[in-house]
């Protein structure tokens, strides 16, 4: 597999890791097998003392090396299991990054991305949890066999042979139980986590309409399912265990009884018949690894092989050859006939839309959930391929420019905008790295941020949480505008910044953006038609269809968009009984 | 250990006795089983007996070998199941205590942290039933039955043992203190450096956008090797104190080894015992080795539980209610005379000194940024926990009502509606057990569902929430309003419904709710300034307090945000102005 190639920097400690590993369970074999040599000597009473220093010597030997090894060997396995976790990581962003791929970079992907990251994960256990016990195991049975040899050769074959089936057996039977419980766990595992997470997000329903015992009933059928599972489940694990103690006990009886007969036929010095017990009973710890070495085998190969066919995947990559000087002016946008076709042809995205953005000009782009508002933005930040019609900023084709030269150009805030499970600071700073404090301020008082920022006991330095966890979506959107204003770039490209404010909040972060932008260019994308007083034209989309572009008055009594506008037109006489709101 | 844990959890009092019993008898059958080997071994060795005249033995120890066996499997299928019954207990307390729990939580933060503790706590501490538990009644029975079967047949090795004992207990308080240490002070830390790749993979597009995604890739190097050399260092200090353990073990074990050795040299032990008590050791030690390398199982697991218990007994006092009931039927006035609210835990007050009335029929509206105490206010209505001042009904105080009929009176149209796995009519009829098929598909059509459940491959016999039928966040909201008009409550409460609606969705919303609004008290979270201006009276927010508050004509005459902000609609004024003036805002 190509991936190992990644541990070519520290192969020597690989090496080391599972010589320790070979070497522990040797010095293991040798202190069972010294210490019955030992006092089975001993039994013989010797004339002296002196007869039995070698042994002492090598009991003392065997057990201090063994401690010492197993310690060698647990410390490097883990060394090199991060390192390999890491170079793992790099490697596949490095692949991942230039591709432009929108099954990889559009929304949607997160599974995508998810799965990437669980099978890197994974794929950490592959050299210490799987390849280690492997490698041990084989050489440990070899040791077992040249002692074994030295013993008794019926006795070191018939060792060798049950090591060899028991391992295997156990190995299958590990296997296979994992990926029984894989299946049977899995899907309602799934939904009982489901059912909590609605649970927990909609308890307040469930108190206002009595659910209270339907909610019970569900959640503890789903739990009496997994119960199930888990009871046929702990019934072949505790069988597993079982089986594979036992096998290691009758290997050692068996060994015994074969020792016996041996020693009847004279083929072996009655001295040895512990010996043989003791190195039978030690010998079995060497393949007690494998069960669990073997059980995550299945899906290690499905990482494995889902990692190798994202790295093989001919996908291109972001164009980084072409017109790389940015103007020092607000540059044009311009849009001639684009229409573009993601899954279904008799459904396309975006039909033939053409608009300019002119320098300084603040545009509206308004229109329902699905009708390719997002996708436009993807496309011009050159996020999404476009195939047919011409997108052109500053008069040169986007095709032909440094995808990195041309985004530059353009401050963006997404539709889901990402914030990192970081500072605030270090969040805000990804726009301009070397932003004064006093700069940063100022981005966040124009979004109305900086007074909760200044409630924190940590301030900018305050960690937020995973995915934002611990901000609220408006604070998400508003911490994105901050960002994009830090930028400090010459065109706006706004994918609802405003959803979940309050109106009060809307309107004030508007007005201090469009003041601030007063001579940047502005994309604006909303689905609601407040606050369009601030722009100088809107334009609304259909179905990937443009069906109006005007002035906001111009739009407004336009046949076709009143339907669409009419809801949110405001009551004139406030407050009055007569005010209708549809 | 939490001793909670026993006195709440039955099945962990089942496992604790039965895995008890279980290491007692594998602790005697250890003992049998090295005693037939020895003797077996001896009687070979020393008298040099054939095959045929040991067979009684050698059978005899087969059996007790496949006991043993048997008893381990027993045992550990024993402790994966009352594991997975406690694990079941504890979840079921959980969800017991979050429908019967006050307000719990008001931030996202709050309701994440809790989905993580339901999800992944709750199956940390099977893991820690399950397999650090055992280990440690395995650790308390099985050394001290087999040190008793040294001490029986050679009190000198068991005193050698007995020496070695007390620096095995110093070695492991001292890995579980550096395992404690690291888990408070670095976890955290750790768990970001891991979730880096991720987090930056999903963040792959706004990395592109501010054309810092190349450099990512050293980010990811030094975040994976900072990460590396932490859990080193903190492994180098475990690791060691877990080579002391084993080389005390090895060593004792050497040592007896060599002692028995001499004093079979001078003839005053039997090579029988000499050969058990070697067998023995190692199953004296062993089990304090898996305790010690399982560690960590046991910390995490015994966490998640804490945390749960301690949830449930900090939780807010629940609002108990009365017998009284209001005299005339709905809809009827509301008062909200001083009103505040803490939630447990915290200092600042989520609401604060809250006065208003809102005569019967009468349209609120309530406006705020998040956090304010806009959810907080609608929560204390429902009853759910006791509060400081007084909400009246027609008069009557909310906390001498009859809880369970007060909220019988009330609809609630959220931003998550829950739907149950279940038909479309199922989901309907669980609500209003009385209702008839003609009434439920009525409230269909007047919340606009039918619009969508009519088109269905079953209509409203579909089952919603199974795999491949999702419905979108619109037509959950569609059959909560549903819901309300079935119920034809006299209160109806919504809380942003129409948040993350596109103009169809929230249009064909709006009309439904504003057919709802007709002879109903209703309560609405505002996002949108046509519903303010519409309402009847208007409650701005701030921080928990109520900023100001009246009809809207009134508030139109006071300087204030609500006309700042209904004039920058109109174009006349900008309300930066009161922004700037404002900075708590």
């Amino acid at each position: 597999m190509p991936l190992i190639k990644l541990t070519q920097h520290y192969r020597s400690l690989i090496i080391l890791a599972f010589l320790a590993g070979t070497a522990t369970v040797a010095m293991n074999l040798g202190l069972q097998s010294t210490s019955s040599y030992l006092i089975a000597k001993a039994a013989h009473h010797p004339r002296s003392i002196l007869l039995l220093w070698t042994p002492i010597v090598a009991v003392r030997f065997f057990a201090t090396a063994r401690a010492g090894l197993r310690y060698m060997d647990r410390y490097f396995a883990h060394d090199v299991a991060l390192r390999w976790l890491r170079d793992l990581k790099t490697h596949m962003y490095r692949v991942i990054e230039p591709q432009t791929d929108h099954a990889i970079m559009s929304r949607g992907s997160g599974e995508v991305l998810s799965r990437l990251g669980s099978d890197v994960d994974s794929l950490q256990n592959l050299l210490v949890g799987l390849l280690e016990p492997v490698i041990v195991g084989i050489f440990g049975v070899l040791i077992v066999l040249a002692v074994g040899l030295w013993l008794n050769p019926l006795i070191a074959i018939a060792l060798t042979a049950m090591l060899v089936l028991s391992g295997a057996v156990l190995s299958w039977s590990s296997a296979r139980t994992a990926h029984v419980s894989r299946a049977r766990l899995l899907d309602v595992r799934g939904r009982l986590t489901e059912a909590l997470v609605e649970l927990l997000h909609g308890w307040i329903d469930i108190r206002a309409l009595h659910l209270e015992s339907s909610v019970q009933t569900h959640i503890d059928q789903l739990q009496e399912r997994l119960q199930e599972s888990k009871r046929y489940l702990s019934r072949i694990s505790g069988f597993v265990s079982a089986t594979s103690l036992f096998v290691t006990w009758a290997g050692m009886w068996v060994v015994l009884q074969l020792a016996i007969l041996e020693v009847q036929r004279h083929q072996l010095r009655p001295i040895l018949v512990p010996v043989a017990a003791l190195l039978a009973l030690a010998s079995f710890e060497i393949v007690s690894g494998l069960p669990g070495a073997f059980q995550d085998v299945g899906a290690l190969a499905q990482a494995a092989s889902r990692l190798q066919e994202m790295k093989s995947h001919d996908r291109p990559a972001d164009h980084t050859k072409g017109r790389s000087v940015i103007p020092l002016y607000v540059p044009p946008l311009t849009l001639d006939n684009v229409s573009l076709i993601l899954r279904d042809p008799a459904k396309p995205i975006l039909e033939h839309v053409s608009f300019t953005l002119a320098p300084g000009q603040h545009l509206a782009l308004i229109g329902p959930n699905g009708s390719g508002k997002s996708t436009l933005v993807n496309l011009m930040a050159s996020l999404l391929p476009y195939g047919e019609g011409s997108i052109r900023l500053d008069e040169t084709e986007l095709h032909d420019w440094d995808v990195h030269a041309a985004r530059r150009l353009l401050g963006v805030v997404n539709q889901f905008p990402h914030v990192f499970h970081s500072t605030l600071r270090a969040n805000l700073q990804l726009a301009s790295p070397d932003a004064a404090e006093e700069t940063v301020r100022q981005a966040l008082q124009l979004t109305g941020l900086l007074p909760l920022v200044d409630t924190l006991p940590d301030g900018l330095d305050t960690v937020i949480g995973e995915r934002g966890a611990t901000l609220s979506g408006g604070e998400i959107k508003c911490l994105a505008i901050a960002r994009a204003v830090l930028k400090n770039a010459p065109i706006l490209l706004l994918d609802e910044p405003t959803e979940g404010l309050d109106p009060i909040s809307e309107r004030s972060v508007m007005e201090n953006l469009m003041r601030w932008a007063s001579r940047r260019s502005v994309l604006w994308i909303t689905h609601s038609a407040t606050n369009l007083d601030l722009m100088d034209a809107v334009m609304v989309l259909k179905d990937g269809r443009t069906i109006a572009h005007g002035t906001p008055q111009q739009v407004a009594s336009h046949p076709v968009t009143r339907a669409l506008l009419r809801l949110t037109k405001l009551p004139e006489s406030i407050g009055s009984e007569t005010a209708e709101i549809t | 250990m939490d001793l909670r844990l026993f006195r709440q959890i039955h099945a962990a009092k089942r496992l604790t006795i039965g895995l008890g019993i279980g290491g007692a008898v594998t602790g005697i059958l250890n003992v049998m089983q090295a005693a037939l080997l020895a003797r077996l071994v001896s009687r070979v060795y020393m008298q040099h007996a054939t095959l045929a005249s040991v067979r009684s033995l050698s059978i005899t120890l087969l059996i007790v070998m496949a006991l043993r066996a048997l008893v381990a499997g027993i045992n550990e299928s024993w402790a994966l199941r009352s594991a997975a019954q406690s694990q079941m207990q504890l979840r079921q307390r959980f969800v017991a205590f979050l429908l019967q729990a006050g307000a719990v939580a008001d931030a996202q933060s709050e309701v994440g942290a809790l989905t993580t503790l339901a999800v992944q706590g709750i199956d940390d501490f099977e893991v820690f039933l399950a397999r650090y538990v055992p280990q440690l009644i395995v650790t308390a029975a099985v050394p001290a039955i087999v040190w008793i079967g040294i001490v029986i047949h050679d009190w000198v090795s068991g005193l050698l043992i007995l020496l070695t004992l007390p620096l095995i207990p110093l070695f492991m308080y001292l890995i579980g203190r550096q395992a404690e240490t690291q888990s408070k002070r670095q976890v955290t830390l750790m768990a970001r450096l891991q979730g880096h790749f991720l987090d930056v993979l999903h963040g792959l597009d706004t990395l592109k956008l501010f054309g810092r995604s190349r450099e990512q890739a050293r980010a990811i190097y030094r975040h994976s090797e900072a990460f590396r050399a932490s859990t080193m260092a903190t492994l180098r200090i475990a690791f060691l104190s877990g080579l002391v353990l084993e080389l005390i073990a090895s060593l004792s074990m050497a040592f007896v080894a060599v002692a028995i050795g001499l004093r079979l040299l001078h003839a005053r032990l039997s090579f029988e015992t000499a050969f058990m008590v070697l067998v023995l050791i190692p199953e004296f030690y062993i089990p304090w080795r898996n305790l010690g390398a399982k560690f960590h199982d046991g910390l995490k697991g015994a966490a998640a539980a804490q945390q749960i218990f301690d949830l449930a007994e900090a939780s807010p006092a629940i609002a108990s209610g009365g017998e009284a009931w209001v005299a005339a039927p709905g809809p009827w006035a509301l008062a909200w005379e001083n009103v505040s609210y803490t939630y447990p835990g915290r200092t600042a007050p989520a609401l604060h000194g809250v006065s208003l009335s809102l005569a019967a029929g009468e349209h609120l509206a309530v406006v705020g940024p998040s956090g304010s105490g806009k959810s907080t206010f609608l929560q204390l209505l429902l009853g759910v926990s006791s509060f400081s001042g007084t909400i009246r009904v027609a008069g009557v105080p909310l906390d001498a009502l009859d809880m369970a009929r007060w909220r019988r009176q009330m609809s609630w149209v959220t931003q998550h509606p829950y739907l149950f796995d279940g038909t479309i009519r199922d989901n309907l009829r669980r609500v209003a057990p009385a209702a008839t098929d003609a009434e439920i598909q009525e409230s269909l059509v007047r919340s606009g569902a039918w619009d969508f459940v009519r088109l269905l491959p079953n209509g409203w016999d579909t089952a919603i929430g199974q795999e491949g039928f999702r419905l979108s966040g619109g037509q959950r909201q569609h059959l909560a309003l549903a819901r309300a008009f079935l119920l034809d409550s006299p209160i109806v409460v919504f809380d942003e419904p129409t948040q993350n609606l596109d103009l169809a969705s929230e249009e064909a919303l709006l009309k439904a709710m504003h057919e709802l609004h007709r002879g109903r008290t209703t309560i609405t979270i505002a996002h949108r300034l046509a519903t303010v201006m519409a309402a009847d009276q208007v409650l701005v927010l701030r921080n928990g307090e109520a900023a100001e508050c009246g009809t809207p004509e009134q508030l139109m005459r006071q300087d204030g945000l609500y006309r700042s902000l209904v004039e920058a609609y109109r174009g006349r004024k900008s309300p930066y102005a009161a922004y700037q003036a404002d900075p708590a805002l």
